[in-house]
């Protein structure tokens, strides 16, 4: 039941223009820097794309596990797993790694995806596994998981596993030669956007036309049909292992394309805003493109507003918040008097 | 551990654990009516950042309070409203709330505090909000217990339809709900505030989601729903104590009661012998 997130996404911007005028002393500069700002340098149009690449994998993550029929609300969790295990694996392949130089850069960078998938797949099959042999819901164990692990991992950022050399709460940066290539440097922009890319279209196409994406959906819609169908029990399984697997390589996307080092608290609410960009998409892998930019826009809009102009980082939350409160609402169109149901 | 350290764990875990009882009372509500507000995170949040707001302009303890119990019903208006008059998802609008309150929080700091960071509010502290936690609670279940408000309440939640044919305004107890439970959350987050005389931003860390599972593991009863709060208080105490230990890796100790709670959850479900009964009723794209 695709709804019309067009009221949702105006009401935003509505209250990023309102917030503009009342709180900027120059509200024409802030206005000009909010809304046409990440538009107008190569630099920033390819920082908006570079930030919408981990965001729209979060996304699709997010969808793929609603189709099923499950809400992982643990993707801020699996993404800092995955930018961790991502960072161990490049950080042991560099010079002074214990593989120390072994593996060629594009071995070391696949092992790197790999590992990100793989423990961030397993934090949510913990979820999974949970709720199919005891029934604890998976809404409320991938948030607490999620939380847990991502404390967990600040610590490991920020203590044991932290470059002494630096004065960021980070890891050692990784070897330039192991990060993946960028299109346009100094533009963070990588490869890696083009990875997403081939990941979101490969996913949107399983999903529409392979029999594994219409048992997901047939089991998303109604369980009990798909049961009686014959399909097996392990479609309560495996949607969340790939939910968990795409936050994974968003993280690891996070750490070898923009970062080049895991650092604290990096992943900055990218997996709620996946939630929230599946929900404006409608869980359709190819909306959750655009979807994505917009809230990359949001983003870059307010930090570039507050650099230039007066006005608050924060504003991009608000925003998010007004789109995350309007996304699901489908009001009456008129109410036909109380108490009596449309 | 000598006896005067165990009743002062016990204490400490009364105090930890009574603002996560208050919030979970409140949250009772909402599933009460059926539809469960996963906003008292954001509640609670608003609430400790307008009581600290409130408490250093005034000056005034009660007032500030007051003001963590009305900004707190605002959030749950706002979730209400969603959820009923526009029919959007109670859970994802509860999202919503939650993103909204640090955002907005953060927002109105600097516009009127000019920091994003910390406002002390020293007039906030000393008050006597344990008294005023247990009254609020108090009225909470009296009211869902023994008022005709409270049976009618779980009427809607339980058999919207036949409290509908029997005259109610479903809608109305719904709204009221998500009202009490707003209001609670915030007052349970102008305490986290007057306990330590400031509002430092997320300080509501995780308890409001810890409030929902102490619904759960309660059985979705007011005696239960209290006696897990203040296990989990009892919990939060205890790796604040441990914390105090030489080289103590916090953030380990920030993420223990998360993951105790998951735990808590997954065996409480293993050992009641009624399975969930699916994910069914949740609204998905």
């Amino acid at each position: 039941m695709p709804r019309n997130p067009l009221p949702a996404l105006l009401a935003a911007l509505g209250f990023a223009a309102i917030y503009a005028v009342a709180a900027s002393g120059s509200p024409a500069q802030a206005l000009r820097s909010f809304f046409v700002g990440p538009f107008s340098s190569a630099y920033a149009l390819l920082s908006l794309l570079d930030a919408a690449s981990p965001l729209v994998l979060c996304a699709l993550g997010a969808a793929i596990a609603f189709k099923s029929g499950a809400f992982n609300l643990g993707g801020e969790g699996q993404a800092s797993l995955g930018a961790l295990a991502a960072a161990v694996t490049l950080g042991a392949s560099g010079s002074g790694g214990f593989l120390g130089g072994a593996v060629p850069p594009w071995v070391a960078l696949c092992l790197a995806f790999a590992a990100a998938a793989l423990a961030a797949a397993l934090l949510a099959l913990a979820s999974a596994l949970a709720e199919r042999w005891t029934g604890a819901e998976v809404l409320l164990t991938s948030f607490l998981f999620s939380q847990a692990t991502l404390l967990a991992v600040d610590w490991a950022v920020s203590g044991p596993l932290r470059d002494p050399d630096s004065n960021l709460l980070a890891m050692r940066a990784i070897d330039t030669g192991l990060l993946l290539p960028r299109l346009a440097p100094p533009a963070p922009l990588s490869v890696g956007a083009f990875l997403a890319l081939a990941i979101v279209l490969a996913a949107a196409y399983l999903l529409k036309r392979s029999r594994h994406g219409y048992e997901l959906r047939l089991h998303g819609q109604n369980p009990a049909f798909s049961r009686a169908q014959g399909f097996g029990s392990s479609i309560e399984l495996w949607p969340l292992l790939l939910s968990g697997a795409l936050h994974g390589l968003a993280g690891a996307l996070l750490v070898a394309g923009t970062a080049g080092r895991a650092v604290k608290g990096m992943t900055g609410g990218i997996g709620w805003n996946g939630i929230s960009v599946a929900l404006v998409a409608g869980a359709d892998p190819l909306a959750a493109i655009p979807a994505s930019l917009f809230f990359a826009w949001l983003d870059a809009g307010a930090r570039n507003s507050s650099i230039v102009a007066d006005l608050s980082p924060d504003a991009s939350a608000v925003m998010k918040a007004i789109v995350l409160f309007l996304v699901t609402a489908a009001p009456r169109r008129r109410r036909s008097g109380k108490g009596v149901r449309a | 551990m000598s006896l005067d350290g165990l009743a002062a764990l016990l204490a400490a875990g009364l105090a930890a654990g009574a603002p996560i009882a208050l919030a979970a009372l409140g949250g009772l509500l909402t599933e009460a009516a059926g539809a469960l507000s996963v906003a008292l995170e954001g509640a609670m949040l608003a609430g400790a950042f307008a009581a600290a707001a409130v408490a250093v302009t005034t000056g005034n303890a009660a007032l500030g309070l007051a003001a963590g119990l009305v900004a707190g019903a605002l959030v749950g208006l706002l979730v209400g409203y969603a959820a009923g008059r526009l029919r959007a998802d109670v859970f994802v609008a509860g999202l919503a709330a939650n993103l909204l309150a640090p955002g907005a929080a953060s927002l109105l700091s600097e516009e009127f505090f000019g920091t994003k960071g910390v406002i002390p509010a020293p007039a906030l502290a000393g008050a006597p909000v344990f008294a005023v936690m247990a009254l609020a609670a108090i009225v909470i279940v009296a009211a869902y217990s023994l008022t005709p408000f409270g049976l009618r309440l779980r009427a809607v939640g339980e058999r919207n339809e036949a409290a509908r044919a029997a005259g109610l305004n479903s809608g109305a107890y719904r709204l009221g709900a998500h009202l009490a439970a707003g209001a609670a959350a915030g007052l349970a987050g102008a305490a986290l505030a007057s306990k330590i005389g400031a509002f430092v931003p997320g300080m509501s860390s995780g308890r409001g989601w810890i409030a929902l599972v102490a619904i759960y593991l309660g059985a979705k009863r007011p005696g239960g729903v209290l006696l897990a709060s203040l296990a989990f208080g009892l919990l939060i105490s205890l790796s604040n104590a441990a914390q105090a230990f030489k080289d103590a890796p916090a953030e380990l100790f920030l993420g223990l009661p998360y993951l105790v709670t998951a735990l808590a959850l997954i065996l409480g479900k293993a050992l009641s012998a009624r399975k969930a009964a699916g994910r069914g009723g949740r609204w998905l794209p």
